[in-house]
């Protein structure tokens, strides 16, 4: 009884919320030949006898794919759910955020020639029968360059040195080139591209499955791809990820068995859904592929009172931000105060961050030439309009008087692109290399418009890109950590990481979802318990 | 000549030459808010990781860099040459997208506006019928119920009661007919009734209305006085007359029951033309909100239009007036 009135509680309760709603790695050594950690595919995963009949997982989101087989047009993380099922890349992360093979064996950086050279693994084929080789890898990589990707941009051309040897030949050296390279690249049949029309809804890749049905924004349908190179594997007959934007229903239809994977994006329906100790919760261990969320302030604009760093400190010193999330996390949120999660190997413990001080932010004020405060506005989408309103109550306690406005989705996404008028709503994937995703915010079409970026940033930044070894990139992001946090707060006061979570019923193995990166899982391995 | 000496076919033509003149001033309406509302669907569609070189050539690439009145006189160019134009989210011709689920919705509207009227004038007429007794009082209570509950709050009781705690029917999904009519029902039910709901209440309250004004009339005291027998009195002479005000309430409700599948089809998650405009919404797609406005316009239009027709064929009075 008292199940059922939870149940009724829960559907209520995440109706109101959903209703509001609607109304949203440390990389191994770059210029070393990379050791062979293990073979995937048979690191993890039960006999095969355990799963006897295959079956097919059913998985819910409501992420929603334009295609389901020509990948460069899959530009945002939330698509590697899909991408991956069919397709691989040469690396994939593993559970501390370091790189691992995948198609490719090894790989060897050379940052003053500059290029990298990669190894790939023989005896693969690609669905549709063709081979998988230093052609295919060219290809592929063209592909991704005509589309415009520009995590392939300073490739300058290649040399194939054997049928599985190829040589990446770059305009310079880019230290975040393994991972855009290695992990944003997936590859697919050089006779596939030749009918992209075909391609858009089918797909020919060397992963675990094929498509063989797709109908955008509703749901695709995968079957086993029986030339997949992992022997035995993949353990399953399919996969079916389905589309539900509406969080209610998605809960509700897990809930009533329908499903057996969900991504949740609500944290409140996640929390209720935790709550009922029902289902096992898939967390995040590598912090690669996490989205962080912080308050930006637009320093640019002409006149705005946050072009002096003062004031940005003093907006930071204002909020609570541990308040905050414990109010409006319910558990999911875990705070940061810089581009990092707390022990990736991005992230710096000697940022100090701007702990919550109200005294201090009063005294910066006043420092700044702004002893009785200002107006301003802070921006907020209608989910997030409590917390919004809570932290306009903890800016007006230094004086920073900031007018709570409401906008929609659309209008907070081209303010991300032109530029914003106060306080918005900062959001940015934190995967461990800084030159690659700070960088786009430095340099990139988002935010750009409306942050005053001093010389020494880009100069950092462009030092950081072109660090000859890791362990030198390393370091020089601790620095930018500092210069960027502590010393400019330039991107203003980060408050959380997002570990949005994903449920699964308790007779699913092995998905591995979200683990070693948010975004992507291991479908060969996974199956489901009779 | 004598097509045109037809009083309704003359009717009829002249609300169509009216019906268009409605629909390009609301391609105008739709177009213009469309350029006011903030939001860019080609950043939405490349994401946190676009570079501005990419943004640009997409701009360019689906004309958003024209200037306005070019990008309007293109859509509606291709409009009259059956051109919808390609949308940025699911990068597909949005005709192929709209008319494939223009099909799912029909599928759900008109089943539920059939059984809305079925069974909202069946139960309206049983109510005047048996006025001030116990069917009467029962038929009016849940037709309040039904009048005062919205749809969306009807999808998560009937989701908790039906698919959560007795799990006779799914929480969710589609089937095409085509390939399993079963399953297809089955799925259809709970979506289908709560779509109906709300209609069918309010015809009950206008059949019980607009019979309990008819009863009265002296033709049908005449038609007592002659012997006629109750059922020909009630469907000949009672329903007949009380039919206008009804006809004309099913127009209103055939268009806003499409409307009301914006919220059904994303409760249950059924691919129709509700769910495209919601996801068009959230991801600033202007071209498939235009034309998925543009064609539930239409969709009025026609109801409008069925309703001038029914009058005509109902009542010869109104066919005939000038």
């Amino acid at each position: 009884m008292k199940n059922k009135k939870n149940k009724l509680y829960l559907v209520i309760t995440s109706l109101l919320v959903a209703m509001v709603l609607t109304a949203c790695g440390g990389g191994a050594d770059a210029t070393q030949p990379q050791p062979t950690p293990v073979v995937p595919g048979q690191e993890g995963g039960q006999a095969p006898e355990a799963t006897v009949g295959g079956g097919v997982l059913r998985f819910v989101s409501h992420i929603s794919i334009s295609t389901s087989g020509y990948v460069p047009e899959l530009t945002g993380n939330a698509a590697l759910p899909f991408i991956t099922l069919a397709h691989e890349s040469l690396l994939m992360f593993d559970e501390q955020g370091n790189f691992y093979p995948s198609l490719a064996l090894s790989w060897e950086s050379d940052p003053s020639e500059p290029s990298i050279t990669w190894n790939l693994r023989q005896g693969v084929y690609f669905s549709d029968g063709e081979p998988f080789n230093a052609e295919a890898v060219r290809v592929t990589v063209e592909e991704y360059q005509r589309f415009g990707r520009g995590e392939v941009a300073n490739v300058a051309g290649f040399e194939i040195i054997d049928n599985y040897t190829i040589k990446m030949l770059l305009y310079q050296w880019d230290s975040s080139m393994l991972e855009s390279i290695g992990f944003f690249v997936y590859f697919m049949s050089p006779v596939a591209l030749q009918d992209i029309d075909s391609l858009r809804t089918s797909s020919a890749g060397t992963g675990p499955f094929r498509v063989v049905d797709f109908q955008p924004g509703v749901r695709v349908v995968y079957e086993r791809n029986e030339l997949h190179w992992r022997e035995g594997r993949p353990f399953l007959d399919g996969v079916e990820m389905h589309i539900i934007e509406e969080p209610t229903t998605r809960a509700s239809a897990f809930q009533a068995g329908e499903f057996d994977v969900m991504f949740m994006n609500s944290l409140v329906i996640g929390q209720q859904i935790m709550a009922t100790n029902e289902y096992i919760l898939l967390e995040n261990l590598s912090g690669a592929g996490l989205v962080s969320v912080g308050l930006i302030p637009n320093s640019r604009a002409e006149g705005s009172p946050f072009a002096d760093p003062r004031v940005r400190q003093a907006m930071s010193y204002a909020i609570d931000e541990e308040a905050l999330a414990r109010t409006f996390g319910f558990g999911l949120l875990q705070t940061t105060n810089q581009w990092a999660a707390p022990g990736s190997v991005t992230f710096n413990p000697a940022v100090r961050g701007f702990p919550y001080n109200p005294e201090r932010a009063r005294e910066l004020l006043a420092e700044a030439g702004f002893p009785n405060g200002f107006d301003t506005n802070i921006f907020t989408v209608i989910g997030q309009r409590d917390m919004i309103t809570a932290a306009s109550y903890m800016l007006e306690q230094v004086g920073i008087r900031a007018a709570v406005v409401q906008i929609d989705e659309p209008t907070q996404t081209s303010f991300m692109g032109e530029g914003w008028d106060g306080i918005m709503m900062h959001f940015h994937a934190i995967s461990p290399n800084l030159g690659l995703y700070m960088g786009r915010h430095l340099d990139g079409a988002f935010y750009v418009s409306g942050l005053l970026i001093p010389d020494e940033v880009m100069e950092l930044l462009g030092r950081i890109r072109s660090a000859p070894t890791e362990e030198e990139r390393i370091r020089l992001e601790h620095e930018m950590q500092i210069l960027i946090y502590d010393e400019l707060a330039l991107f203003g006061q980060p408050l959380w990481i997002n570990r949005e979570p994903v449920f699964t019923q308790q007779n699913v193995r092995d998905t591995n979802f979200s683990v070693r990166h948010l975004w992507t899982w291991t479908p060969w391995d996974m199956w489901i318990e009779r | 000549m004598k097509f045109f000496k037809n009083k309704l076919l003359q009717m009829i033509l002249r609300r169509i030459i009216q019906s268009v003149i409605v629909l390009l001033f609301v391609t105008l309406l739709v177009f213009l808010v469309m350029q006011a509302v903030p939001g860019d669907p080609i950043i939405n569609f490349l994401g946190e990781a676009a570079t501005p070189e990419q943004i640009a050539y997409f701009t360019a690439l689906f004309g958003f860099d024209q200037p306005v009145l070019v990008q309007y006189f293109r859509w509606i160019t291709g409009l009259f040459q059956g051109e919808m134009g390609r949308s940025v989210t699911f990068q597909m011709q949005i005709s192929d997208i709209i008319f494939e689920r223009l099909g799912t919705t029909l599928l759900l509207v008109i089943p539920a506006f059939i059984i809305s009227v079925v069974f909202g004038v069946a139960f309206g007429v049983i109510a005047a019928l048996r006025r001030g007794k116990f069917l009467d009082s029962a038929v009016t209570f849940f037709a309040n119920v039904g009048m005062a509950m919205p749809n969306f709050w009807m999808g998560i009781l009937g989701i908790y009661i039906f698919a959560l705690t007795l799990g006779v029917l799914p929480v969710q999904g589609f089937v095409s007919p085509t390939q399993d009519l079963g399953e297809s029902i089955h799925r259809l039910i709970m979506p289908v009734i709560i779509t109906a709901s709300g209609p069918l209440a309010v015809f009950t309250r206008q059949t019980r209305s607009a019979m309990l004004e008819v009863v009265r009339q002296d033709y049908v005291r005449t038609a007592e006085a002659k012997g006629l027998d109750s059922r020909n009195i009630i469907i000949k002479h009672q329903l007949r007359n009380a039919l206008i005000p009804i006809v004309t309430v099913m127009g209103v409700m055939l268009g806003a029951m499409i409307g009301t599948t914006v919220l059904i089809e994303s409760i249950f998650v059924i691919p129709g033309i509700g769910s495209l405009m919601i996801t068009a919404i959230r991801s600033s797609d202007y071209l498939v909100i235009q034309n998925g406005v543009l064609l539930l316009a239409v969709a009025v239009c026609v109801c409008n239009l069925a309703v001038d027709i029914l009058y005509g064929v109902i009542d010869p009075r109104i066919r005939d007036a000038k």
